[in-house]
């Protein structure tokens, strides 16, 4: 199960994650209250500002009302004094009077300038510097508040009031008229009513605007009114010598003969003062929170991924088969639930771990530790203890099978079982009891002295009968040793050996073998070999090697053996028995065999050519006996090498029809019909059964070396050979006595009757290009070429 | 207050009728009944009335309708009463004295400033001051220095035949039948019924004009400008 790859997002650290957020958050939090804040701020500044103008505007205009009402009632009053209006009726006889007498009232209320005004409006008599000469719009300035009066550029707050007859007359006889210049109003008590900047502006020519009269420089209030955005009531801002005014125009006396507007403004720092102040204030707070936030978010973060971590290092030890492990407690509910998960996972792996365990190394039926465990307990074993020498006992239970066969499997697997529980009950003080395979135990000891005493032991347990359903059965049991010192120090090849010594065991039905080098063909040799096989015919590496048959009654050499020899490109030389063995173990048998008669064939024409007509006689294995397509081949070669039959021996051991006796039969019953000779090879040893030698339709019988070897001084030797050599006459077979090694062993074979020896002392085997110059060299036994027969006893 | 300068009124102008209506029954006249009335047709009290003859239908009876004129009393009084003017108006010929006796106890300062007669004269309590000649014909409106509300109109009139609608806004006078130009005056008359041109068609003996304000009345400054019949209190 692969686990998918991770994303990179997914694999940035809690910390990280937590850090990163947690500023974004922060931040964002930073930012939208600064701008909240902001905006609320400079709205609420502003509309403080607005207020702040209106108040202003209210102020300014109500102390100019007061001013003009207060002039409104004094002139009033003097309106309606008698003597006055004697004064005004002479006016145009008396004008100087009139003048005075005003001028008087006009200091007195502290105007600076009057004028006295027929009804229609028409100037009577005014103060000296006054200009004026008519006003059009006396009901303008008749009302309490007064009116504005512009007079060559300089404007004028001016009072106009009816003289009547009577108070309650309806008509005015004359007006009389007081003015204060503005300069005089907008002076500094004005500017303390209000904290703005104050300036009345005048826009009688046209639309431009320009100021009449303020307590600020007019210079630096001229460039604002270039601002066209200036609309009445609206606040605005404007930039003069870098620096900010915000302010506000607004109407100014309502009059359709004057057009005025009042400027209020006041510069940027002191309409947001309260605003910057407090935005210091607010970063600095937010800065800290922001600082407090941060540590917080680290702090927390540790908190949270170290319990994390550690579960996750648990968690790598587990998976790295640590089951000890113990799994730390979390400080949250959420950890501690993957704690426990963690937790009983391992227990769950740890019980599964255990059944695996069971089940790979633990033997089904008997319980006992398996051939797994086996490797297992041995490697470790070595690891842990280097110098310690094991040895392993390697038993068999002789003839399982047959075993099997008569009490039936399910007895049999008791009987295993009962095996096993003896073996425990008896020597599991040792270091381990195996059940390595079917029918074999081993038991691991500690090498010692008394190694032999054990296996004694192991021998004298298994001896004891065993009861199996009210049956008696003993078994047997063939013994391997071998231990780690000799073989090698690793399981496997400890294992090996004592099987190699538990097959020789076997096969040379000894209780026990030991174990040492000598035995053990070493694996890596004979899988060499085995490689070197599959291509044995093929470069020149086998070759034939030739031994003379003498013909005891002739004293001529009339065949001779061949012999396959096989030169290993690595290992060198190997010896037949060894090859052949492995060749009919892997299968290569038969390549070799054609080889062999093929070459055997191809030899004998030529010495054909030579004048030598020698019979070849050539070894099969019984592994050719049962193939079908043997005989057709040796046909074929007969006829490819145009050599007639009688010129091929074939050589078969008693063993030969062992393994599938009727095929075996069969190949040989066509062999003599070609009228190739057969022969028993290695006659008294091996397998031998009388009534298979009644079947087999050989022709020839070759007595072992054994027999022959020491003929001359064993009586007992020549006593068999004797018999050999009576029981092949009288069954009309020819005899090859093989391993003649002297000369008097030759003189009683050939007394005995012997048809034909071979031996060392004739000559040993021989190769191709050694044999001619023996020929020539024992001319005399090769004179009889001419002639063949058969039977030549 | 107000009610006995009313009654005052009424009284004077009851009695100025019944001498007119004397008068004419000497002479083979016409009884003509003036009535003037306001936009609404509500007869208007104390409103003055000049009659100019502008021509006779019997020529000869000229010389009869001029005694009138003469037999205008040649002293006015203007009484201040519980610190008022009575009559608050009146209507002269020219050249007749007017005296102004004083029946308060409070002193009072009569003037007035009118281009007709300027002229101011003192007066203590309970006094009577001299007769004060009003030659020229025009308006004067007299105030009392003292007492700023004390308000009174004397028309000085140059007409042929002048006089004052009674409490039912009526003027009767006998006058030979012929065409006759009336004009119309009172402090609360707007500018276009002062100048309005009226002509009347006396032709039968008996008769009765009405004519109606075209304007709505001035409002009432004192309280006793009122005109009765309109101005409830």
């Amino acid at each position: 199960m692969d686990t998918k790859p991770i994303s990179k997002i997914n694999n940035i650290s809690l910390k990280t994650k937590l850090l990163l957020s947690f500023s974004i958050i922060v931040f964002s939090l930073v930012f939208l209250t600064l701008y909240a804040t902001q905006t609320v701020a400079v709205k609420h500044s502003k509309r403080i500002l607005d207020e702040n103008i209106k108040v202003s505007e209210s102020v300014i205009t109500n102390h100019i009302h007061d001013i003009a009402k207060v002039i409104n009632k004094a002139a009033t009053n003097l309106a309606s004094d008698f003597s006055l209006k004697s004064l005004v009726l002479n006016a145009s006889q008396d004008n100087a009077s009139l003048n005075v007498a005003m001028n008087n009232f006009a200091n007195r209320f502290d105007t600076n300038d009057f004028a006295v005004l027929s009804p229609s409006g028409k100037v009577i008599a005014k103060s000296a510097q006054f200009t004026l000469s008519e006003i059009e719009h006396i009901e303008v300035y008749t009302n309490e508040q007064g009116g504005w009066l512009a007079m060559n550029d300089t404007y004028y707050l001016t009072v106009i009031v009816p003289v009547k007859n009577t108070p309650l007359s309806r008509n005015a006889m004359a007006h009389l008229l007081f003015s204060i210049p503005i300069n005089k109003i907008f002076n500094n008590d004005l500017t303390v009513l209000s904290n703005l900047h104050v300036a009345v502006l005048a826009n009688n020519r046209g639309n431009q605007q320009h100021v009449i009269s303020s307590n600020f420089d007019s210079t630096q209030i001229k460039p604002m009114l270039d601002n066209k955005r200036l609309i009445e009531g609206t606040l605005y801002s404007s930039t003069v010598d870098q620096q900010s005014y915000f302010g506000s125009i607004l109407p100014f006396a309502k009059q359709p003969n004057v057009q005025m507007s009042l400027l209020l403004f006041t510069e940027e720092e002191k309409a947001f003062l309260s605003y910057s102040a407090l935005l210091k204030n607010i970063i600095i707070l937010l800065v800290l929170a922001g600082i407090f936030v941060l540590i917080f978010a680290l702090l927390f973060s540790e908190i949270l991924t170290r319990p994390l971590l550690l579960l996750s290092d648990v968690a790598s030890k587990i998976g790295s088969g640590d089951h000890e492990v113990s799994v730390p407690k979390g400080n949250t509910k959420e950890v501690n639930r993957l704690a426990a998960a963690i937790s009983n996972m391992n227990d769950n792996l740890n019980t599964r771990n255990k059944e695996v365990h069971k089940l790979a190394f633990e033997d089904d039926l008997t319980g006992l530790p398996n051939r797994n465990a086996f490797y297992q307990f041995v490697d470790s074993y070595i690891q842990k203890n280097p110098k310690a020498n094991i040895g392993m006992i390697l038993l068999d239970i002789s003839k399982f099978t047959g075993v099997n066969e008569a009490i039936g499997y399910k007895a049999a697997d008791y009987l295993l079982e009962q095996i096993a529980c003896r073996l425990v009950r008896d020597f599991s003080q040792h270091l381990l009891v195996i059940r390595m395979s079917g029918n074999q135990f081993a038991i691991l000891i500690e090498n010692d002295s008394e190694y032999l005493d054990v296996i004694n032991l192991v021998t004298q347990c298994l001896h004891q009968p065993f009861c199996i359903n009210d049956l008696t059965i003993g078994v047997g049991a063939n013994i391997g040793y071998a231990t780690t010192d000799v073989s090698s120090r690793d399981s496997r090849a400890l294992a090996q050996a004592a099987d190699t010594a538990l097959r020789i065991a076997k096969t040379s039905y000894a209780s026990h073998v030991v174990f040492d080098r000598s035995l053990a063909l070493f694996d890596s040799d004979k899988l060499m070999l085995i490689a070197g096989l599959s291509t044995i015919t093929e470069d020149n590496r086998l070759s034939l090697h030739y031994q003379p048959q003498l013909c005891l009654t002739s004293q001529q050499i009339k065949s001779v053996e061949c012999l396959a020899r096989w030169t290993h490109p690595e290992l060198g030389f190997v010896p037949p028995d060894v090859f052949i063995a492995l060749a009919e173990s892997s299968g290569h048998i038969k390549t070799i065999t054609r080889f062999v008669i093929n070459e055997a064939l191809k030899q004998h024409c030529e010495w054909r050519k030579l004048g030598y007509e020698l019979v070849m006689a050539v070894n099969i294995s019984t592994i050719d006996l049962a193939d079908e397509d043997f005989v057709n081949f040796v046909s074929a070669s007969l006829d490819k090498y145009k050599i007639a039959p009688n010129f091929l021996i074939i050589e078969v051991t008693e063993s030969a029809a062992m393994d599938e006796p009727e095929q075996a039969i069969k190949s040989l019953n066509r062999i003599s019909e070609l009228g190739v000779k057969l022969s028993i090879d290695d006659f008294g040893t091996g397998y031998s059964s009388m009534a298979q030698l009644k079947q087999m339709p050989v022709q020839e019988l070759k007595i072992d070396k054994a027999f022959v070897l020491n003929l001359a001084k064993e009586q007992q030797d020549q006593a068999m050979v004797a018999t050999f050599i009576s029981l092949a006459k009288n069954l009309g077979l020819s005899t090859v006595a093989e391993g003649v090694e002297d000369e008097a062993s030759l003189k009683i074979l050939a007394e005995l009757g012997c048809s034909y020896a071979q031996g060392y002392y004739i000559s040993r085997p021989l190769s191709k290009e050694t044999i001619i110059k023996w020929f020539e060299e024992n001319k005399p036994l090769m004179t009889s070429q001419a002639s063949t027969s058969i039977n030549d006893a | 207050m107000i009610k006995q300068v009313g009654n005052i009124i009424i009284f004077r102008s009851i009695v100025l009728g019944i001498a007119c209506c004397l008068f004419t029954s000497f002479v083979a006249n016409s009884q003509t009944t003036l009535t003037v009335s306001n936009k609404e047709g509500k007869p208007l009290s104390n409103i003055i009335v000049e009659i100019t003859l502008l021509s006779l239908e019997k020529p000869s009876e000229q010389a009869q309708q001029l005694a009138y004129s003469s037999n205008a009393p040649d002293t006015v009084k203007v009484e201040q009463k519980d610190q008022q003017f009575v009559p608050h108006i009146s209507v002269v010929a020219t050249g007749t004295n007017v005296i102004f006796p004083n029946a308060d106890n409070v002193q009072h300062h009569v003037y007035s400033f009118s281009p007709a007669k300027t002229f101011e004269v003192s007066l203590r309590e309970e006094f009577t001051s001299a007769p004060i000649m009003f030659e020229e014909p025009g308006i004067v409106e007299l105030g009392c220095n003292i007492h700023d509300w004390m308000l009174a109109y004397v028309y000085v009139s140059d007409a042929q035949w002048f006089g004052q609608t009674n409490n039912q806004g009526e003027l009767k006078f006998d006058f030979p039948l012929g065409e006759y130009k009336v004009s119309l005056w009172h402090p609360r008359l707007s500018h276009e019924d002062i100048k309005r041109d009226i002509t009347i068609n006396v032709a039968n003996t008996t008769g009765a004009f009405s004519l109606n304000l075209t304007s709505p009345l001035l409002p009432s400054f004192t309280g006793y400008d009122t005109v009765e019949a309109v101005d409830g209190y």
